[in-house]
């Protein structure tokens, strides 16, 4: 604490930027703030710019403020980017699963507003769908197990629950699905090997 | 009382203040923050246009994401 303090930094912002790099639920509302408040600037002339003097502390103190929440926010959007990136990447290397090349599934998901946006078209589309609809490509098209499914879903930003809602509504089911898949968002590369090599019970469909 | 020099920008009748620019694939990013409310947050590319140099919005979410992790990765020892 007393070394944040020394460098002006305020503890609660350095808490809360830590909380929301551990932990994936964390961050949207800072995020959804950024993006949502974004202005539209069509041109504005570079040498609009002015020079200013102000107080050092408070500048300071607020600039740091605005890093913090940038922070913030840049560890949700690698989340939300990078992740589903990456993991749409190392599906496509392995050759697993090509239906990762279908536009919804590289697009930028997001919890927030349950929603996932469409790559080309920028829309939202019903989260449900999207999630059967990955749901069923992996199950019944490429014949993955159900359990393994969950953990690329659950990085993907689609919560386990959800993944059990759409496997109850086609009728499959996931009983033994052993927590979430571990490691932090910021390192979301699935191997699917190992995914493949998952020890898996009492898979019915 | 000590004072800092600034470089503002009136964007939509407010001043917002530079907090730092960063470049990635022949793209410049600025960061902008409102300076009475830090938590106003702008982010802006430029454009050049023959010998005169713009600031316009981000074409597109993704390309909010990129500029929030470059920014992400400039600071992250900073927390």
């Amino acid at each position: 604490m007393e070394e944040n303090m020394n460098r002006g930094i305020d503890d609660s912002l350095v808490n809360m930027v830590r909380s929301c790099r551990n932990n994936p639920g964390e961050g949207l509302d800072v995020y959804d703030k950024v993006r949502n408040e974004q202005k539209k600037v069509k041109r504005i002339p570079q040498n609009n710019m002015r020079k200013k003097k102000v107080a050092k502390k408070s500048h300071g103190a607020a600039k740091l403020a605005c890093i913090g929440l940038l922070v913030i926010a840049s560890s949700v959007a690698t989340r939300l980017y990078i992740g589903s990136e990456n993991i749409a990447n190392s599906l496509k290397q392995s050759n697993a699963i090509e239906w990762f090349d279908a536009r919804y599934t590289i697009g930028t998901i997001r919890n927030s507003d349950r929603a996932i946006i469409d790559n080309d078209t920028h829309e939202a589309t019903n989260y449900e769908v999207v999630v059967d609809k990955l749901v069923d490509k992996m199950v019944v098209d490429e014949n993955i197990d159900v359990n393994k499914v969950a953990p690329v879903l659950d990085k993907m930003g689609i919560p386990i629950d959800e993944v059990n809602k759409s496997c109850a509504r086609m009728g499959l089911e996931q009983s033994t699905f052993m927590g979430r898949a571990s490691g932090c968002w910021d390192a979301a590369v699935v191997d699917v090997e190992e995914l493949e090599n998952m020890d898996v019970k009492g898979v019915s469909r | 009382m000590e004072e800092v020099q600034v470089e503002t920008l009136e964007i939509d009748g407010k001043d917002y203040i530079l907090i730092d620019s960063l470049e990635k694939d022949n793209n410049k990013y600025f960061y902008f923050s409102d300076s009475q409310n830090p938590s106003d947050i702008q982010i802006l590319k430029e454009q050049v246009d023959g010998e005169e140099k713009f600031f316009v919005s981000l074409d597109t979410e993704n390309e909010l994401n990129e500029a929030l992790m470059i920014f992400g990765q400039k600071y992250k020892d900073v927390f």
